[in-house]
């Protein structure tokens, strides 16, 4: 079960003592109050788990972002999300029948973020396909 | 990829850490686009002469000019 802490601003986390514990808390977010943010929280979780399968066996496309600031992406995640229904609502509307149209908005590009990169390995290379042209 | 330009690296902060990780795809994938951001204006000189688009943090044109990236 993936857990998301929402704090009111960074400064929140210096009250965790030992900090945030990676094990027990997934993604920190800090609130806004857009609630798109509630909606942008539930499609990273779902992109994370879905991003292998839909890449290797759908070819979908995948949006990377590398964000350590936990206030800039929790508003720039809303924004990019937002972004991509405004986009995947317009090519469903251009679809021919109600399966095609379905098809069209699940084929929406996922969004990975990561937060921190190690020395040598880029945080993509776990999914190859998603970069090939 | 859209990445940020300082953040930690292999457990350190890194202030170039985007330009090190777009130099890493770009070997394996040339054609991949990437947009770095950052409010060091230092940084957008430096992502001209590495060949990536570039994006100010403080700009309040950001959203916009990434919409049309």
């Amino acid at each position: 079960m993936p857990v998301v802490l929402l704090v009111l601003t960074e400064a929140d986390l210096a009250d965790l003592p030992g900090g945030v514990d990676p094990k027990a808390i997934d993604r920190v977010f800090v609130w806004t109050g857009d609630a798109r943010m509630l909606l942008s929280i539930i499609k990273l979780v779902e992109d994370a788990k879905n991003v292998e399968h839909d890449t290797s066996t759908a070819g979908v496309r995948v949006i990377i972002l590398v964000e350590d600031s936990a206030r800039r992406y929790s508003s720039f995640l809303s924004f990019l999300y937002q972004e991509l229904m405004v986009q995947s609502e317009s090519l469903v509307a251009e679809g021919v029948n109600e399966l095609h149209r379905l098809m069209r908005m699940r084929a929406r590009p996922k969004i990975l973020l990561a937060t921190t990169t190690k020395k040598r390995s880029p945080p993509i290379a776990v999914f190859p396909n998603t970069w090939s042209p | 990829m859209i990445s940020d330009v300082r953040f930690p690296r292999g457990g350190e902060e890194d202030p170039l850490a985007g330009f090190a990780l777009a130099q890493a795809i770009r070997a394996d994938n040339p054609e991949l686009p990437i947009v770095l951001e950052s409010a060091d204006a230092e940084n957008a000189m430096r992502a001209v002469r590495h060949g990536l688009h570039y994006l100010d943090k403080t700009s309040p044109n950001f959203l916009r000019t990434l919409r049309v990236f």
